[in-house]
């Protein structure tokens, strides 16, 4: 009864996780809040876009970071769709990169797992209500990169090969390029990254959250 | 009885003679020499004149006297007991001619000949140009590929100074000079007739166009203004410089300095001299004048100064030359030599045919004459090319020269000579007489005995005889009663005037043998050869075979001979040789050493004894036999005769002429076995007519009692006196005639640089004897390689093949037939470019290479040990990666969930609950916990930022540790702070930790150090304290377990690749050093530093 006096009023929340125990944590969470209503689960950015094509939630909360589709892609699709979806990153990372890919994707705010406990309920509220939401100290790395170089898909490409440990040879017949592409991209990287050498850009990588692991 | 009576009276006086010919007592040396020595006794000088005893035909002694034996040029004879000087005069030398004709490869029609500096004879002719070495014609053509103006020469010039002119018959002049030819083809278009050059060198020619003048390197017509003629049929110079000319019929001439020309003789037909052909030339080509020429001395009025002091000698009808000799060559329809006694133009007018000689051999012009430097005269014409010239081989004029001659000395220097087919002569001053009692006779053995007895062998030539001996029936020789139809042979001997025939054995008087050698031994027995049919000796008119002897050789006797020591020789067949000695008989054979074949010539003045045979000479010497080698081995062939002079020198007659071996050469080739003698050698070319008989008649070659040498040869006798043969060869010039590298010519004028790898450079030389060009021997050598000379015998080029690069000297000598090197050598200097591998500094290049690539070496192999280190430390990494990367996707994550579920569970309970308040407590801690947990994941990751300020940390860990401690700590970094590698890093602070623990724990010291300093090639951590020190023997051991925690630092140490040192004695203090590889240890080779991303991060997290 409950459910459908509130049913024109309440948030509809599609929550994205490949973990289904951290997609119960927050389905227990959204369950919490008497104004939000977990419409559909999806583990991976398909099944997102299929979800959120079928039920149209109001607030998606995306993971980056899935098998298949990733969450950044599956933000770009659903928004190419709809361009109205407001989305919520939630993320591991702190890394500016993997924030400004998932805003400029059309993310409209950007939540840390491990705050999620206390700041979804309000996220969802703001994003609900038309606003951003980034965590401060994510707002400031964005903005202190904001004048770098930023990688290209097959640098990033690239970059994830080298750091799942792969030789240049192995990554030229992973990419069907020549390892002199792949050597002169590397260059490109460590320039970019400002890295000394491969194990370096990884680190960074993970770090800014250009790659993820 | 009677000549047995006469014999033994012979043979008394040969003894006697023999005595003192071996020791000759009474006999002062310094009396003049001759052959009287031998048969005159007190010998004295008494003021200016010879007194002797001396012997008479007649064997009787008289006393005699020769006044002023110093005028005698030759040596001193006795003649029937008076001392004669013999051969006062000097004979004139013989003349030779040897010609090339076109069947030769002589050019026909010769029109010039000319003798560059360096030997060699020019013929020009209409088919061309060619260059003679006294053996080949060889076409001239340039080794650099230029070519002459035409076939078609006409005239040659060699100046002094080198190089060769050419003038053509349709005009133009070319320069020869070492192989290249430099034309002038615009001058001219006349016919250059002739060349002359004056004493300053400037070149003149005489074309049909006039005259021209080589000078500034470009030729000049003499034109008009010179008062010069429009043409020149001959010109030259004489020695004062004056230049004359021949026009037609007109003579001209040239003063020296002066440039106007004046007529000498406006018609020289209508002056006495019709159809003149040209100058008289002396040797060096200039004009020959004398101021009694026969011209009439008339001169231009105007110009009393210019007239020339003298005029040229001419001679109507022909040109003259003069050779060497200063005998005068008239070419004309015939050519005429003769030696002028009368001032030459006298001569001239009217040559005494007495002294003079006709040859049938045209000369048609005086181009084609020359007298070369060796004194031979050349005369080309239409039918080829003769050189003339003078031997001191005389030939001995014989009525009938057929035949080998058996020869024997007389006493007075003359010859007792005859062959198979010719009477017997009697040689004396030249003349022959021919001793008619014995024609008939085939003469086939000549022997004069030391007593002076001259011994003949004969034999009947078949169908008459006569007897001979006087005390034999002596019927007149055409009496035709006494036949044998059938051969004998018989013995005569000479004792003063009488020719005796002593008795031959009965078995062998009446049969056709021969008589092969004869010699006499000190006791006056004759040994007596027959060939094979046996030896005898005949002693007191009895002939014994072998002498009574059964130790001889019965094989057949070719030669024999008496020595100075009595013995007496025998040669056989087949390098067998024996000698009797008192009683004793010595046989030696090719065990022994000898090995010239069929022995044919045995002869020695002293103790050393020569052997010559068909295959060479030896000399026996004390048992020993020496073989001797000639610079060419035929010298030494088929050697029938061998005299020893009073000097030492050695006279062979062999199958290639005679050859003359000095002394010096002979001792030298004693002392090395392996030397090859050289001499002078008489051959074909200085006129021999034939060969030495190789059987008999022998010995082919004897001396005479006036010291002069014979030669026997087949179809002649000649004669030579040794004292006057000598020297007669002229060191030839020897010059390099090119020098090619790789088969390119190079030019010698400009300094030969060969370019780099020139595998062979081939150098040409020539010394050209004219006279006798195969005698030269050159020897050699290329300063760089060859310590000494290299003989290379007649090879007139040496390839050197495979010269380092570097400057090279080459010199090249030459030697004569004589054996004397010549003390001009020539020389050329080459240099040979070093490829660019060759030079130093490449070689340099290669050690800097070289050390650089072991540098390399060594950065590879340090390069390799870091990325072993470096790689140990990634995997590790790596791996820790991987189980951050599981904690964080499964357990971190999952954990999250949980904590949000219960959080969300907690948020339904009332907010007042204590169990709620607990919860969420508890839910905080959990925030905390998994912060942790995930900061511990991005450890391992690497991404620790705690960490990366190692000094900040140290100083933490001091100030934990330390609170408890007494010691103070003091952290040092130094150099610029850069970011380690995340394995370095952590094992540096944990060692480091262990280390600092360590020292505040244990040490009881009160001042701890840390330093940290980050140097450009390595990374280094000290931790010391002023403690009690480590006892030695945990040193030793290398940490005591669980204590000190050493092995495990040094663990970590190894597990980076680094180095850990640990300094200590006991109450001195503790130092534990860390040294860690630049390439190691830094995440930047460049060493710049990252503090500014470690910020960042650092305050992210915050």
């Amino acid at each position: 009864m409950n459910e459908i006096m509130n049913a024109g009023s309440q948030i509809r929340i599609l929550s994205v996780d490949d973990h289904p125990v951290l997609r119960d944590g927050i389905a227990a969470i959204v369950a919490g809040e008497p104004d939000m209503i977990m419409v559909a689960e999806a583990g991976n950015g398909r099944e997102a876009v299929e979800q959120f094509r079928a039920h149209r939630p109001d607030v998606t909360l995306m993971d980056l970071i899935m098998p298949g589709m990733s969450g950044t892609e599956a933000i770009a699709a659903i928004r190419a769709d709809f361009p109205d979806a407001r989305i919520i990153v939630l993320s591991t990372y702190q890394g500016d990169a993997q924030a400004l890919r998932a805003l400029k994707a059309g993310a409209s705010g950007y939540l840390l797992k491990s705050m999620a406990r206390k700041e979804l309920p309000e996220t969802i509220r703001s994003v609900h209500a038309g606003r951003k939401k980034i965590p401060p100290e994510i707002a400031v790395a964005m903005a202190e990169h904001h004048t770098d170089d930023a990688l290209t898909e097959r640098e990033i490409e690239i970059l994830h090969q080298i750091a799942a440990g792969n030789a240049n040879k192995i990554i030229a017949d992973n990419l069907s390029i020549s390892e002199q592409t792949v050597k002169a991209h590397i260059r490109s990287i460590l320039s970019k990254l400002d890295a000394n050498d491969r194990t370096h850009a990884v680190t960074i990588g993970l770090k800014r959250g250009i790659i993820e692991i | 009885m009677h000549h047995r009576r006469h014999f033994e009276m012979r043979y008394r006086i040969a003894l006697i003679l023999f005595v003192a010919v071996l020791a000759p007592s009474g006999v002062a040396l310094d009396t003049p020499p001759g052959s009287y020595r031998q048969t005159c006794v007190d010998i004295v000088m008494h003021g200016k004149s010879l007194h002797a005893r001396c012997r008479t035909f007649t064997a009787r002694w008289v006393k005699t006297q020769l006044s002023d034996p110093g005028r005698c040029i030759g040596p001193i004879t006795n003649v029937d007991g008076q001392l004669v000087c013999n051969r006062p005069k000097t004979a004139p030398p013989d003349t030779y001619l040897e010609s090339w004709t076109f069947k030769e490869g002589a050019p026909e029609s010769i029109s010039a000949l000319a003798q560059t500096t360096d030997g060699f004879l020019w013929i020009a002719g209409p088919s061309g140009l060619f260059r003679f070495d006294g053996l080949r014609f060889e076409p001239f053509h340039s080794p650099f590929g230029d070519q002459l103006l035409s076939t078609n020469v006409i005239s040659l010039l060699a100046p002094p100074s080198g190089g060769l002119w050419v003038g053509y018959t349709f005009g133009g002049f070319s320069f020869l000079d070492h192989g290249r030819v430099k034309n002038y083809s615009g001058e001219g278009r006349g016919s250059v007739r002739e060349f002359a050059q004056d004493r300053e060198g400037i070149v003149w020619a005489g074309a049909t166009d006039g005259l021209w003048r080589f000078e500034h390197s470009r030729w000049e017509h003499i034109e008009a203004d010179w008062n010069a003629p429009a043409s020149s049929n001959h010109l030259g110079f004489d020695r004062d410089g004056t230049l004359w000319v021949i026009v037609e019929k007109m003579l001209l001439y040239l003063r020296p300095g002066n440039k106007h020309f004046e007529i000498a003789e406006k018609d020289l037909s209508a002056a006495g001299f019709p159809g003149i052909d040209g100058f008289t030339l002396d040797a060096d080509r200039f004009v020959v004048t004398g101021p009694a020429s026969g011209l009439p001395a008339q001169a231009s009025a105007d110009n009393q100064d210019a007239r020339p002091h003298a005029y040229p000698i001419l001679k109507g009808g022909s040109f003259q030359i003069i050779d060497r000799t200063n005998s005068v060559w008239i070419a004309a329809r015939q050519l005429t030599r003769f030696a002028p006694q009368k001032p030459l133009y006298d001569a001239l007018k009217r040559v005494d045919a007495k002294d003079s000689e006709t040859f049938d051999i045209v000369g048609d012009s005086s181009n084609n004459s020359l007298v070369d430097q060796e004194g031979n005269i050349w005369f080309g014409g239409s039918k080829g090319l003769h050189r003339f010239f003078y031997s001191p081989l005389m030939k001995q004029e014989i009525p009938i020269s057929i035949g080998s001659f058996a020869v024997a000395a007389d006493d007075h220097g003359g010859l007792w000579a005859g062959s198979q087919d010719s009477p017997l002569y009697h040689v004396f001053n030249g003349k022959t007489e021919t001793i008619e009692k014995y024609t008939g006779w085939a003469l086939g053995l000549a022997y004069r005995a030391p007593d002076g007895t001259i011994w003949l062998g004969a034999r009947d030539s078949g169908l008459w005889h006569e007897t001979l001996s006087h005390h034999r029936p002596s019927p007149d020789p055409r009496n035709k009663d006494k036949k044998w139809f059938g051969a004998r042979i018989a013995l005569w001997r000479l004792t003063g005037r009488d020719w005796i025939e002593p008795d031959l054995p009965p078995e062998v008087a009446d049969q056709a043998y021969f008589l092969q050698a004869i010699t006499q031994d000190p006791l006056g027995g004759m040994w007596v050869s027959l060939g094979r049919r046996g030896l005898y000796r005949l002693a007191d008119g009895v002939w014994t075979l072998y002498g009574g002897r059964n130790d001889l050789p019965k094989t057949g006797v070719v030669c024999e001979f008496t020595d100075s020591l009595g013995r007496v020789w025998f040669g056989f067949t087949r390098n067998q040789l024996a000698f009797l000695e008192n009683d004793r008989v010595q046989v030696f054979g090719p065990s022994d050493g000898i090995r010239v074949g069929n022995i044919t010539a045995i002869y020695g003045r002293g103790a050393e004894i020569w052997i010559g045979g068909e295959l060479g000479l030896e000399q026996f010497d004390h048992g020993r036999f020496h073989n001797i080698n000639a610079v060419n081995d035929e010298l030494l062939r088929g050697i029938s005769g061998i005299v020893e002079t009073t000097d030492g020198d050695l006279w062979l007659n062999g199958l290639s002429g005679i050859f003359h071996i000095p002394r010096a050469e002979i001792s030298q080739a004693l002392k090395d076995p392996a030397y090859r003698v050289k001499g002078e050698h008489f051959g074909r070319r200085e006129g021999i007519p034939g060969i030495p008989a190789q059987i008999r008649p022998l010995p082919t070659a004897i001396e005479g009692t006036d010291g002069h040498l014979w030669f026997s040869v087949s179809n002649g006798l000649l004669w030579l006196d040794p004292l006057r043969a000598q020297n007669k060869v002229r060191q030839p010039p020897i010059t390099i005639q090119s020098v090619s590298g790789d088969d390119k010519n190079y030019e010698l004028a400009l300094p030969l640089i060969f370019p780099p790898r020139t595998g062979s450079v081939q150098i040409n030389y020539a010394a050209v004897s004219l006279s006798d060009p195969e005698a030269m021997r050159f020897r050699y050598k290329l300063r760089e390689l060859d310590p000494d000379w290299h003989e290379a015998g007649a090879a007139s080029s040496v390839i050197y093949r495979n010269l380092s690069p570097g400057p090279y000297h080459f010199t090249v000598d030459v030697s004569d037939t004589n054996g004397l090197w010549s003390d001009k050598v020539a020389s050329v200097d080459f240099i040979i470019s070093p490829a660019f591998y060759q030079t130093r500094a490449f070689t340099l290049a290669c050690i800097a290479a070289i050390l650089g690539a072991f540098y390399l070496v060594f950065l590879l192999r340090l390069k390799q040990v870091t990325q072993r280190v470096r790689a140990r430390m990634e995997g590790r990494f790596d791996e820790r990666e991987r189980i951050a990367r599981d904690l964080h996707d499964t357990l971190l994550q999952s954990v999250q969930g949980l904590i949000m579920k219960i959080h969300a569970v907690t948020q339904q309970m009332p907010r007042e609950e204590a169990a709620r308040q607990t919860l969420e407590k508890t839910l905080d801690h959990a925030d905390q916990v998994l912060a942790e947990a995930r900061d511990r994941v991005r450890s391992l990751r690497g991404t620790d930022d705690a960490l990366s300020d190692l000094p900040a940390a140290l100083q933490q860990v001091a100030e934990e540790v330390s609170q408890d401690q007494t010691a103070g700590v003091k952290v040092i970094a130094e150099g610029n702070l850069r970011e380690l590698h995340p394995v370095v890093l952590e094992e540096s602070f944990l060692i480091a930790r262990e280390a600092l623990i360590n020292a505040l724990a244990h040490s009881g010291g009160l001042n701890v150090e840390v330093e940290i300093v980050y140097g450009p090639r390595q990374f280094c951590l000290r931790v010391r304290d002023d403690g009690r020190g480590i006892d030695p023997e945990v040193l030793e051991q290398g940490g005591r377990p669980a204590h000190w925690g050493l092995p495990g630092m040094r663990e970590r140490a190894q597990r980076i690749g680094a180095q850990l040192l640990l300094w200590s004695r006991p109450q001195a203090g503790t130092e534990v050093e860390l040294t860690v590889p630049g390439r190691t240890a830094y995440r930047s080779a460049r060493g710049k530093p990252r503090k500014f991303w470690f910020h960042r991060i650092s305050r992210i997290d915050g």
